[in-house]
């Protein structure tokens, strides 16, 4: 079943465009990155799916229900984590669980404690007091302590360090494979090559991909440096070449068993093949590039 | 209703809210001292200079023909300063939401919090209300305290007193209800805080006019003042339910514009 479904959503900001008949879904268990250059439409189309707009035309669904019109009955299944982490400055993490669980009416004091757990976080300090990355933990335990079965987050990495941004997309794994659908978007393409299964890319207001990591790495090209001990035979056609004596470099699309097979075949003496360019295709994309 | 949303209004309107009662209660003891240290000759004295007598009936909005203690009972409750905490009050808290939340940056996750905006509407709403019956309340005392410490001050006059604590509160809720409008209405807090001071201030400003000005007095009714009489109330010990109708009635008419405009309003902090 789909858990996020954006049909024809439009968004106008009085005559700027903010999006525009944008169309995708995410199934549960999928985690789906959303990329785009700044002002592309991201934060506008996760603000429609988190309730916060209403879409000038198109519709927006979570769990098969109206992200804006039904948005208080879904959202104790979503987590959202806006863009910019602001949180009442007055607020330590324990009064944040105290707020929450009287919001939730429930009790989230166990799973609130694995959270702060796992992000590091102290929770005595005041949110004035909290540097941008504590201020993003505690958004990022805010958005996941309820265990939603949807997760809506706007660059949740941002002010992270490397560790506790490992920790989140483990934990954003995890709960992918418990069924949780995630879409987040991001800027760091290394990010969304290791954790999506499936990207949506949004350029001045409007979807210009919506395609699985797998069959992006298809369109990327990869350097492929191969180094004879002679003069091969035949060549190799499907790829551009540079060659310095015996050493042959040069860029290949897609599948690379072929160009691995050639290579054999005329007894290469070593064989490398990178892993997919996708960041070359990413900024080709992003600058309107074919 | 909701007891998370109603605490965290609460504890965010805790400082102004304490400081308004605070204020109001010393003041109103300060001022009954400064009356009872005048002495009656000196009142008669101030009644008989025409620009002062003129003041004192455009601040209580009705004709004084001599001195009497209930001039200065009612004068402790129209006071500019104890008009100016009731407003400073309701203006700074009900100006919070939404265009202070959205300004702040929190409005994303107190509006995406699995509440509808009614809910959350609702409940901040009622602390706010609820912190203004707080400052009220302490008024009272400190109107009571006030003439406790007063010699041969006589009984104290509860339902009176109780009455025009009503009728202030009906001018709190009426400029609340004006705030709580203006700040669906605007993107900005300043210019809600902004706006709803300028119409507040305009109001105050028509009731006094109103005792010497032709235009002005031919239309007292278009200020909020006009239907806040303590001095009416102290002289006959009615409940003024006109006046406390126009107020409710305004303030009702605030706070469902309020909500209509909030319930479909686009929550935009970028």
């Amino acid at each position: 079943m789909d858990a996020i479904v954006c049909e024809q959503l439009t968004k106008f900001y009085g005559t700027r465009v903010g999006i525009e008949n944008v169309s995708f879904s995410v199934g549960e268990g999928q985690i789906c990155g959303f990329l785009g250059p700044n002002g592309a439409g991201k934060s506008t189309t996760l603000r429609l799916l988190a309730g916060l707009m209403k879409p000038t035309t198109g519709t927006s669904r979570v769990l098969g229900m109206n992200a804006w019109n039904q948005r208080e009955s879904i959202m104790s299944d979503v987590g959202y984590l806006p863009g910019e982490v602001r949180v009442w400055n007055w607020m330590t993490a324990n009064d944040a669980l105290s707020f929450l669980n009287r919001v939730h009416a429930c009790e989230l004091a166990s799973s609130w404690r694995r959270m702060t757990d796992l992000f590091e976080l102290n929770p005595d300090v005041r949110v004035r007091n909290m540097s941008k990355g504590m201020r993003q933990k505690l958004g990022l335990i805010m958005a996941l302590v309820h265990n939603p079965r949807v997760l809506i987050f706007d660059e949740p990495t941002s002010g992270l360090d490397p560790v506790m941004q490992e920790r989140l997309l483990s934990e954003l794994r995890t709960r992918a494979s418990n069924g949780s659908a995630i879409l987040f978007s991001s800027h760091s393409l290394k990010e969304v090559e290791h954790l999506c299964d499936r990207v949506v890319m949004v350029r001045r207001g409007a979807l210009i991909e919506d395609t699985s990591i797998k069959s992006l790495s298809e369109q990327a090209v990869r350097q492929v440096r191969i180094q004879f001990p002679r003069e091969p035979v035949t060549s190799f056609e499907n790829a551009l070449w540079a060659q310095k004596g015996l050493e042959w470099k040069g860029t290949i699309q897609g599948d690379s068993k072929h160009v691995a097979a050639w290579a054999l075949s005329q007894d290469a003496s070593d064989l490398v093949i990178e892993s997919p360019d996708l960041e070359h295709l990413f900024q080709s994309r992003y600058r309107d590039e074919p | 209703m909701n007891s998370g949303i109603f605490k965290k209004s609460w504890r965010e309107c805790r400082t102004v809210t304490i400081t308004c009662a605070l204020a109001f209660l010393g003041f109103q003891i300060v001022l009954a001292r400064v009356f009872a240290s005048m002495g009656d000759q000196f009142i008669e004295q101030l009644m008989n200079m025409g620009f002062a007598r003129t003041v004192m009936q455009a601040l209580l909005g009705t004709q004084i023909s001599s001195a009497s203690p209930e001039i200065f009972r009612a004068f402790g409750w129209v006071h500019p300063v104890i008009l100016a905490l009731a407003w400073v009050h309701a203006i700074t808290c009900c100006t919070r939401l939404p265009v202070g939340e959205v300004e702040a940056g929190t409005a994303d996750f107190l509006l995406t919090l699995p509440l509808s905006r009614r809910v959350v509407f609702v409940s901040t709403s009622v602390s706010f209300i609820t912190s203004a019956a707080v400052v009220m309340g302490c008024g009272l005392i400190g109107v009571w305290l006030g003439h406790q410490s007063l010699p041969d001050s006589g009984p104290f006059n509860y339902g009176a007193n109780l009455m025009i604590t009503l009728n202030y509160l009906a001018v709190y809720l009426a400029v609340s209800g004006l705030s709580a409008f203006n700040a669906c209405v605007c993107s900005r807090r300043g210019q809600a805080i902004g706006i709803t001071l300028s119409l507040v201030l305009s109001s105050f400003f028509w009731t006094f006019v109103s005792q010497f000005w032709g235009p002005a007095k031919a239309t007292p009714w278009l200020s909020l003042l006009h239907y806040y009489q303590p001095m009416e109330i102290l002289r006959n010990h009615q409940i003024p339910g006109s006046d406390l109708a126009v107020l409710s009635l305004f303030a009702l008419v605030g706070w469902v514009g309020a909500w209509l405009v909030f319930r479909s309003k686009d929550i935009n902090t970028n």
